[in-house]
């Protein structure tokens, strides 16, 4: 093993380099020395012999040398020398060092704390067993909550080659929440119903106790695995909770195990595991309503999870399960299955919408650092062009271009990696804050830290802005002959003239990013203000919602329980209308339904079905939630079971199915839950469309039915008041609560923050690249400023001489602000057209506006065009009040 | 400096002072220079700087040692020696440097 003793000789050597040195001079001249004693026993005089004993010796210098060379590591001691160099020069202009030290830790430290926001929730591998291959088959029109049938499920576990491994699962929200009783108060938590080979197919074992087996899952066995979270909550994380029972839903449930945190599946908000087969609604015939040509929509919504065989990708899953379900389609048809199977790779599902907003705010970081070290860029070389003297020295010293480069760069980097240590902290602290701030609740997002990665990627950043700023400069510094024609005496004068160009150029593209960077914040903010000003359709203010269910969530609803609380509620001073409906605020997908039958026009084939909401409301609800009538009436308490059936329908529903007609009195058929499909319902009012499904989404299509008529459940309840609503509702509470002490009341705020919150991933955005873009501003003025006031300074000559010839200074002060616009405009020309392709990667996250919006385009170019003006007003009345004689002496 | 003089190849510097080394014993850097210019007589042209490298790099591979000594004229020197590594490496390096210049001769006769 010679290389390593070689390696281990270097490596000592290193550490004692002066010692080696004084060693090997000694050598040396006794070498000399024998040489010359045996050149005097020659004959030779001493002189002669010692002149000769050095010829034979052939350059003591050369020798030391190449000694050095096989000594040590040449190229590494030639780095360390360059390292030391550079941290001198910095120590040595303290201004320059701060001001290029803190532009770029800002910069590099929000890059990395947005990275690491997206490492923690994007990027971070699922933590199961070869998560890379694992897909979720779900229904392509509804990937979210749609459902596929239980026995194709296991058609596909038996047919498919393309599958390994396949488990199925519940999710659907609504219907597989359970209510938890037995601690103080009931709670409503989110269970999912999963197949027993679920834990071992994501590959993670229980923290505590087991899973549960196929053999209790075949025997619809009532065992409950906990999550991490319930575990901490409900037992204080104590190992007894293993063996202890659970009221879920009002019926007893042992706990067998608890997951580990990691465990968050199918969502992060997943609080129990239980076998699929114990969910009420496991093979219950009445859910699964199907007349031969009309089905419900609300089935079993099994989904499933598969990890795809070694060499199998998304794709090629996919073609095997469209043949999969061709072929099912043809031997046993059922109108229940969806339209399709879809195959979507685990990690796409997780992230979903957020993903564009967190990637458009890392592209605008990216741009602000771009801009900031443009400006890095522009300091470099200003003191380039300073150090141009020291520069040509060295090279006439014998420096090859190539040492002298490597040395500018190392300067770069050393700037850079002090800039990376000190970005770290601000990092630091833009993680806590992007936590906090960051409304949607992403998955993960508690997992935010700075990591390997997260270091990796701020390694990389740093060094790529050394490239940028100390490569740009170096060269620029070259082409324009600063270095090469360097004399002395005009060694300013000369260089600056001709670097100018590339200060110009930089200033651009600081613009141009800024521009940029400054529509996407117009168009965001524009889309922020439009959402905001959307009309609900309903009067938000003053208004509480509360939601009551009692343990069983499927149980027949105790429509007393209800009447008691509304009337109860209504009673209450200072309570203007007391109303109740099913679901109200329901974000997700909304599912295509169709009318079985509709008064004056033809049924619709599957295909044609859109999305519909059908409500059932109780009470005032119309006027709790102030709703706008438009014709007809709203419910009374004479429509009950006995009289003709009513319904409420609103302006969307009307454009669909009778546009420019009168639609009260319409007759029409639909699905409901109450098995009387074939009753017609007679429309007597028609309100305005209410964004209830989001403000962001248009109105779609909206039945309400009576509560007397329909039979439904009515849990949201709501309650507009006089004054504060939040004031009121510790006291009504207290009235829910002594009507049934066991009910459940969750969820209690006003919908105006509702509204709000639906806002906040909006405000967020909008808010991050706002500043993101003020700040690529501020760093663009500031560049201009500086560049103008320098050029000023050196061009004092040149305008003294123009004031001699008899320019005005009016006619001076506009030369300098001309150059400020002239160079606004190239950035703003490049900038637009740079815009244009970045409007379109945020298209998705407009609303309202087109990517290509004259309001923000104008905006942004007068606000570009008056910081320019700005920027250029100090240095021009500097350059206007040049006193000529002074300028033109004192050269 | 005669045309006839070649320089040193690279690499055989090593064997030669190892050789030197083994026949002389333990020996200065000028003594070795000189030994190598003497037994190669006038062919070779060495400029005896050049045996430091060589001999730090063999020092560095462990096959040498140095160590400071008086010399009969009372000069301090460095004496080099073959270590025990070194002794066993001159018969390998021997025999390849041997297969080198033999399969050299081959190629210079083939050609004729």
């Amino acid at each position: 093993m010679d290389w390593v003793r070689i390696v281990l000789n270097r490596i000592a050597a290193l550490l004692r380099r002066r010692a080696l040195d004084a060693e090997l001079d000694e050598e040396l001249r006794s070498h000399i020395e024998f040489a010359a004693e045996e050149n005097r026993k020659r004959g030779l005089s001493p002189e002669e012999a010692h002149t000769a004993a050095l010829r034979e010796f052939g350059g003591v210098t050369q020798t030391r040398e190449a000694h050095r060379v096989q000594r040590g590591f040449p190229l590494l001691e030639m780095r360390i020398a360059d390292v030391r160099y550079a941290l001198r020069q910095l120590r040595r202009s303290p201004g320059f060092t701060s001001v290029a030290l803190i532009t770029l830790a800002l910069g590099i430290g929000a890059n990395t704390a947005v990275f690491s926001v997206i490492e923690a929730v994007l990027l971070k591998p699922l933590p199961y067993r070869n998560a890379d291959r694992l897909v979720l088959l779900t229904d392509p029109q509804d990937p979210q909550d749609g459902g596929i049938l239980y026995r194709d499920f296991q058609a596909w576990k038996r047919d498919s080659r393309s599958v390994e491994e396949i488990s199925a699962f519940y999710r659907n929200s609504g219907w597989s929440r359970v209510t938890l009783t037995g601690s103080e108060e009931p709670v409503s938590i989110q269970a999912a119903f999963v197949s027993a080979d679920l834990f071992s197919l994501l590959g993670i074992a229980p923290e505590l106790g087991r899973t549960f087996t196929e053999e209790e899952e075949s025997r619809h066995e009532r065992v409950a695995v906990l999550s991490y979270g319930l575990w901490q909550s409900h037992f204080g994380g104590s190992p007894d909770a293993i063996g202890q029972t659970i009221q879920l839903d009002g019926v007893a449930s042992r706990v067998i195990g608890v997951m580990p945190e990691v465990f968050q599946f199918p969502a992060a908000d997943s609080a129990l595991w239980a076998p699929i087969t114990s969910n009420p609604h496991w093979a219950d015939p009445t859910i699964l309503i199907n007349d031969g040509q009309h089905s419900r929509g609300f089935y079993a919504r099994w989904q499933a999870v598969a990890r795809l065989r070694p060499g199998f990708g998304a794709r090629q899953a996919q073609a095997e399960m469209n043949a999969i379900f061709a072929s099912l389609e043809k031997s046993d048809p059922d109108p229940n299955r969806g339209t399709g199977i879809k195959v979507l790779p685990l990690r796409l599902e997780i992230g979903g919408d957020a993903r564009l907003a967190l990637y458009v705010l890392l592209a605008s970081v990216g741009l602000l650092l771009l801009i900031a070290c443009s400006n890095v860029a522009n300091l470099v070389l200003a003191r380039g062009v300073a150090r141009a003297g020291e520069i040509a020295m060295r090279q006439a010293l014998g420096a090859t271009r190539r040492r002298i480069l490597g040395q500018l760069l190392t300067e770069a980097l050393v700037l850079a990696a002090l800039a990376g240590i000190v970005s770290l902290p601000v990092a630091r602290f833009g993680i806590r804050a992007l936590v906090v701030l960051v409304p949607a609740n992403l998955p993960r997002l508690e997992q935010t830290s700075v990591n390997l990665p997260v270091l990796g990627f701020t390694f990389v950043v740093a060094m790529l802005c050394a490239v940028f700023f100390g490569l740009a400069p170096a060269f620029a510094l070259w082409r324009n002959g600063a270095v090469e024609k360097f004399q002395w005496k005009n060694a300013v004068s000369f260089g600056t003239r001709r670097s100018a160009a590339a200060h110009r150029w930089l200033i651009v593209a600081e613009f141009a990013l800024s521009v940029v960077l400054l529509t996407c914040a117009g168009l965001l903010l524009r889309s922020f203000l439009l959402v905001r000003a959307v009309d609900p359709g309903f009067e938000a203010e003053h208004v509480l919602k509360l939601n009551v269910s009692l343990s069983g969530a499927s149980s027949a609803w105790p429509a007393s329980l209800y009447d008691t609380v509304v009337s109860r509620l209504q009673a209450v001073p200072g309570v203007k209308a007391v109303g109740a409906i099913d679901s109200l605020f329901d974000l997700g997908a909304t599912n295509n339904l169709g009318l079985r039958a509709i008064e004056g026009r033809t049924p619709e084939s599957r295909s044609q079905w859109t999305a519909l909401t059908w409500d059932t409301v109780r009470g005032d609800y119309f006027t709790a939630i102030g709703a706008r009538l438009v014709r007809g009436r709203y419910f009374n308490d004479s429509d009950d079971a006995q009289t003709q059936l009513v319904a409420i329908i609103d302006e969307s529903m009307a454009r669909r199915y009778w546009p420019g007609e009168n639609p009260i009195g319409k007759h029409f058929k639909g699905q409901d839950k109450r098995g009387r499909n074939d009753d017609w319902l007679t429309v007597i009012g028609l309100v305005g469309d209410m964004h209830t499904h989001g403000l962001e989404r248009s109105a779609t299509p909206h039945v309400f039915e009576w509560y007397r008529q329909a039979g439904n459940g009515t849990p949201e309840i709501l309650v507009r008041t006089s004054g504060d609503p939040v004031a009121m509702a510790s006291s009504l509470r207290a009235i829910v609560r002594s009507v049934n002490g066991s009910a459940v009341l969750s969820d209690m705020t006003p919908i105006e923050h509702q509204l709000q919150q639906q806002l906040a991933p909006r405000r967020f955005q909008t808010t991050l690249v706002g500043i993101f873009s003020l700040l690529a501003l501020a760093i663009a003025f500031v560049g201009i400023y500086g560049l103008m006031h320098y050029s000023v300074a050196q061009r004092r000559r040149e305008i003294g001489i123009r004031m001699a010839l008899g320019a005005d200074r009016s006619g001076i002060a506009w030369l300098v602000v001309r150059e400020c616009l002239a160079l606004a405009a190239m950035g703003l020309i490049v900038g637009l057209a740079l815009s244009w392709f970045a409007t379109r990667a945020v298209s998705k996250l407009l609303y309202g506006v087109k990517e290509f919006d004259p309001v923000t385009l104008i905006l942004v170019s007068l606000v570009l065009v008056g910081a320019a003006v700005v920027a250029g007003f100090r240095p021009a009345r500097r350059a206007a009040s040049v006193d000529p004689m002074q300028a033109l002496r004192s050269e | 400096m005669g045309e006839d003089r070649s320089d040193v190849l690279q690499g055989t510097l090593d064997l030669m002072v190892l050789k030197t080394l083994e026949t002389m014993g333990p020996q200065h850097g000028y003594g070795i220079a000189r030994r190598i210019e003497q037994v190669s007589g006038d062919s070779l042209r060495l400029n005896q700087g050049t045996i430091y490298p060589a001999l730090l790099r063999l020092q560095q591979r462990g096959w040498i040692k140095a160590e400071w000594g008086v010399s009969e004229s009372n000069r301090r020197a460095k004496y080099y020696s073959l270590s025990r590594i070194g002794r066993k490496r001159i018969e390998q390096e021997a025999r390849n440097w041997e297969r080198i210049a033999e399969t050299m001769a081959r190629f210079l006769t083939a050609s004729i």
